[in-house]
């Protein structure tokens, strides 16, 4: 095993998958990921020419195309770097890496597929083991933790009542992600805490909430949009229980399913809420002090600005 | 009767007589008693191994009937009969008719995986259901769901251009589904946003509906996917038999390119 | 005369052993790794025992007893063996003392290590004071305290006993069944229920595995004469309301959710493979099971044999065991040490 401080010096430069949602509806996600990599000097190296991971959807139609659509996005991702670490902010996109890097390593009919479909497009196939995928939790919490947070944004977001977000594909399934239930310092598939760790670092007041990996719905968010509104509406109504004024989250889709679903839950059940939703990564730079331009609040649907102005946060 | 065996009533099987004495007493009219017989006549061999072959289905023969994917289910939670341990039985002993009663919901899995998360047999219950929502359709017991004509939008965009643009793939889907765009909360959020302005936030996402996202070079690896999907899709055909028909297509848009051809 | 025998592990089997060999005038060297003899059923203060009714202190404080006084065996207590080399008849083990021992042979009966229950978060053991183990009850009976939640010391009105904790899980990479446990559990939900009469206890099953003569006198039995409730359901949760506990799940017979409240939650817990194991197969050259416990080399010919000549293996060491099985084996294991002690050569396999 790699020593703690060795690892977090090889962290600080990685590579950066932002995905198809990045780019998109969850460009407040980029836009904050982005300003405060630069705010810590950490290097983000753009993965060239990279694809869709295969998302949920992909996988539904044929979960090999979803492995074999991550393998070349690992195999574009092979000496980005010199660590080889690739950083997946979006749920989706670092759990599709993961499964991937799995399927490879342990089916022989997914390697074969991958192996076919590679040779027709033309390039190397990617070989499990080659590169590590990450999350932009395990990022921060790796290179710079709460001990640098707590230096760098002196408890900023004090009195900040917060409700961690993570969501299913952060955590589930279980084996994909087998450096998960490791004991003191890893990362728990049943209670996730690496955000609350984060955000308490700088100065939140983490509230107690059950429904830190319950389903937002976002599979169905347009094909099955009532369920998905039940599904958001218990997860909102939870959090307001508990007292979070803001909901942090981890993931385009996580993010904008309550966002959108937080006004459709009021139009179509007259069911209004008020708990304002933030990306982890726009509340860490309001805590190192990035204006929340910089950081792509005003792209949020969820306003929240007038509220953090309130706060003194911006 | 135990009050949990009311469930067993169903109003289609519920007789009706408009003139019926019995042994001199008059009982004509419905009679939630006189249910048609609940016997199981007979049992569809094949179904298990067919749902089985499709992606997600082949761990099904693991399961024990702990109920541990129906009581961590999201959807569960929500909307009682939706209960994979159920399925699961009636799949594995080949009661077609009892799972048919349920065909509308099976599509309705939000892939949570809780339930894979729970089951001690690793069936993999979310990927049980995936296959078993695929199997209804390619049987023609159902029409193509919201949910697949999602996917296959999504997966076409993907196979052209190497990415999705997810304003397209919204409007696409709303398209498809005969459903108008300017929702009461659609429209709410883009006015959410347009308040805030950024009028360059607005462009940008102009831009790249027109300028569609792609991956450079990514045409080779697009029709090698293409070839992939159509190979796939002839494999599970030839597995489901002659029974595989798409029965409902009909009802659905023009035939894409992602189905090969019938 | 040859040598001794190396004996590793003072628990039932290891008792056995040793008491085996002095029987017919061999000597051995018991090696044991706590400061006490007498295995699980000691250590962890087990009650009444299945299937015979005595209380674990009495039967086996017995087979402690009669091998503290034996002259023919050595203990060695606190002790580990460092490391084991030579051929059958001749083999020398360095033991952590800094001591030697000169052996014909050696039985390993390091038995099993208790599942911890910490490893199913969401069944709320380490979360809620009231969920305990079946140790723990075990526990709370022998000494004689009774069963009492362990959060405000109250007698519970309501039980709830999980099978399988640790057990037949591909999650957690368990695939085998512990054998014991349901036996052990309406054993428990008995004694729970002789003791406090007015308490309803529930059994949460996938399948009751009272097997053999444990139908009777155990399954049957406590339903019949005990009234104590069996329930298909695996649990999906436990949680508090903050005054009880609320154990959720799907009654499967009747296919609808529950969400019923208790005062205690048991978890029948399983037995891992001893978690030595790894170190044991290093030190003593043996195989050990895909599922990590150590593997036996023959089935019918040579009981105990391993994969190494000259070292055999008995009780829960090899996989869940009863007491009486692990009994059974040792003496079975014993006999064959002292013949490859003597460097027997007939011993070989049956097939
Ligand atoms: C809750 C519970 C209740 C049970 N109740 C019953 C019952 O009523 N009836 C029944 O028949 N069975 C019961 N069992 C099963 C019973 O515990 C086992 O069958 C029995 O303990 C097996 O005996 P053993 O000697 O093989 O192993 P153990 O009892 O595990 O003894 C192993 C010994 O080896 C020692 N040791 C371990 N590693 C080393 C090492 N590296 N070096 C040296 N020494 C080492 C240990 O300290 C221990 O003393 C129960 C089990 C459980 C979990
Ligand atoms: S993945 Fe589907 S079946 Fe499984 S728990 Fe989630 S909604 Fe239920
Ligand atoms: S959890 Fe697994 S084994 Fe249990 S009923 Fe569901 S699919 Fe079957
Ligand atoms: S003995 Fe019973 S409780 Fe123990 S693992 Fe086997 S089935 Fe489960």
């Amino acid at each position: 095993m790699v020593d703690v401080t060795e690892r977090a010096k090889q962290l600080r430069e990685v590579a950066y998958y932002p995905g198809c949602a990045l780019e998109g509806s969850g460009n407040g996600y980029d836009v904050s990921t982005r300003a405060i990599a630069h705010n810590l000097g950490l290097k983000l190296r753009d993965v060239k020419d990279w694809n869709c991971c295969g998302a949920m959807e992909v996988k539904n139609i044929d979960p090999k195309i979803q492995t074999y659509l991550s393998s070349r996005v690992l195999s574009q991702a092979v000496n980005a770097t010199r660590n080889n670490v690739v950083m997946a902010p979006c749920n989706g996109c670092y759990h599709n890496l993961k499964k991937a890097e799995y399927d490879l390593a342990n089916d022989q009919n997914s390697r074969d597929v991958v192996e076919k479909i590679s040779a027709k497009a033309g390039h190397k196939t990617y070989e499990a083991g080659q590169a590590e995928t990450i999350h932009a939790l395990d990022w921060i919490k790796e290179t710079i933790g709460e001990e640098g947070l707590r230096e760098r944004t002196k408890g900023k977001l004090a009195g900040l009542k917060i409700a961690n977000y993570y969501g299913c594909m952060y955590v589930r399934p279980r084996h994909i992600f087998p450096e998960k239930d490791q004991g003191p310092g890893s990362e728990s598939t049943s209670k996730p805490h690496f955000m609350d760790d984060l955000l308490a670092a700088a100065g939140a007041e983490n509230v107690e909430f059950p429904l830190k990996t319950a389903c937002c719905g976002g599979a169905h968010t347009l094909s099955d949009s009532d369920m998905s509104t039940k599904l958001v509406l218990n997860i909102l109504q939870a959090a307001e229980a508990n007292g979070a004024e803001v909901i942090a989250t981890e993931c385009p889709t996580c993010h904008s399913g309550l966002e959108m679903h937080q006004i459709r839950a009021e139009k179509r059940f007259g069911k209004k809420t008020n708990v304002r939703i933030l990306y982890f990564t726009q509340l860490l730079g309001l805590a190192l002090g990035i204006g929340p331009r910089k950081l792509g609040i005003h792209t949020n649907i969820s306003e929240s600005i007038p509220f953090l102005v309130e706060k003194g946060l911006t | 009767m135990p009050i949990h065996e009311k469930s067993l009533i169903r109003p289609e099987n519920i007789t009706t007589h408009d003139e019926l004495v019995i042994e001199g007493v008059d009982v004509s009219g419905h009679w939630s008693t006189f249910i048609e017989t609940r016997v199981i006549a007979d049992y569809n061999e094949a179904m298990e191994e067919e749902i089985a072959s499709l992606p997600g289905g082949e761990n099904i023969h693991r399961c024990w009937q702990c109920g541990s994917c129906t009581n961590s289910c999201t959807v569960h939670a929500i909307e009682p009969r939706f209960n994979p341990r159920y399925w699961i039985y009636l799949i594995r002993t080949g009661m077609e008719s009892e799972l048919l009663r349920d065909k509308d919901l099976i599509w309705q899995c939000v892939s949570c995986n809780k339930c894979t998360y729970a089951c001690p047999r690793d069936v993999v219950p979310e990927g049980v259901m995936k296959a078993t929502a695929h199997w209804l359709e390619m049987k023609g017991h159902v029409p193509e769901s919201p949910s697949m004509i999602f996917d296959k939008i999504f997966t076409e965009q993907i196979v052209e251009h190497g990415r999705i643009e997810d304003t397209k793939v919204l409007m696409q889907f709303l398209k498809r589904t005969n459903q108008p765009l300017m929702q009461d909360w659609l429209k709410q959020i883009v006015m959410n946003i347009a308040a805030r302005l950024p009028m360059k936030w607005g462009l940008k996402s102009a831009w790249s509906f027109v300028f569609h996202p792609r991956t450079r070079g990514w045409k080779k690896a697009g029709a090698a996917i293409q070839d992939y999907i159509i190979e796939v899709e002839q494999h599970h055909k030839a597995a489901l038999g002659a029974g595989a028909s798409r029965a409902a297509s009909n009802d659905n848009p023009p035939q894409r390119k992602l189905h090969a051809a019938e | 005369m040859s040598k001794p025998i190396l004996i590793v592990g003072g628990g039932p089997a290891g008792l056995a052993a040793a008491h085996a060999a002095a029987s017919v005038g061999h000597s051995s060297v018991l090696v044991e790794k706590t400061a006490i003899l007498g295995g699980a059923p000691i250590q962890s203060g087990y009650a009444k025992l299945v299937p015979s009714g005595q209380w674990a202190k009495d039967a086996i404080g017995g087979m402690v007893s009669r091998v503290e006084s034996n002259p023919k065996v050595e203990k060695k207590l606190n002790t580990v063996v460092k490391s084991f080399d030579g051929t059958p008849g001749n083999f020398v083990a360095e033991l952590s003392d800094g001591t030697r021992a000169e052996v014909g042979s050696a039985i390993l009966t390091t038995g099993f290590t208790h599942f911890d229950s910490v490893n199913k978060p969401e069944w709320g053991f380490g979360l809620f004071p009231d969920v305990v183990t079946t140790t723990q009850v075990e526990q709370m009976i022998s000494s004689g305290k009774g069963v009492r939640c362990p959060s405000d010391n109250r007698k519970p009105k309501r039980v709830a006993i999980l099978l399988c904790v640790g057990s037949r899980d591909r999650q957690i990479g368990r695939e085998w069944c512990s054998k014991i446990c349901c036996t052990v559990s309406a054993n428990l939900a008995m004694e729970i229920r002789e003791e406090l009469p007015e308490t309803h206890v529930y059994i949460y099953y996938m399948d009751i595995r009272t097997y053999g003569l444990y139908e009777s006198d155990y399954y049957w039995k406590s339903q019949e004469e005990f009234k104590v409730k069996y329930i298909k359901a695996r649990i999906a949760e436990v949680t508090s309301d903050g005054k009880q506990l609320i154990v959720k799940g799907e009654d499967t017979l009747v296919k609808r959710p529950i969400t019923i409240p208790f005062d205690m939650v048991v978890h029948a817990i399983g037995m891992d493979p001893n978690v030595d194991n790894m170190t044991l197969s290093a030190v003593f050259g043996v195989d050990l099971h895909r599922h990590g416990y150590i593997e036996r080399k023959d089935t019918y010919g040579v009981m105990g044999a391993t994969s190494r000549a000259g070292v055999f293996v008995a009780g829960a060491a090899i996989g869940p065991e009863t007491i009486d099985d692990s009994i059974a084996q040792a003496n079975a294991a014993a006999l064959n040490a002292i013949a490859a002690a003597a460097g027997n050569s007939t011993l070989q396999a049956a097939e």
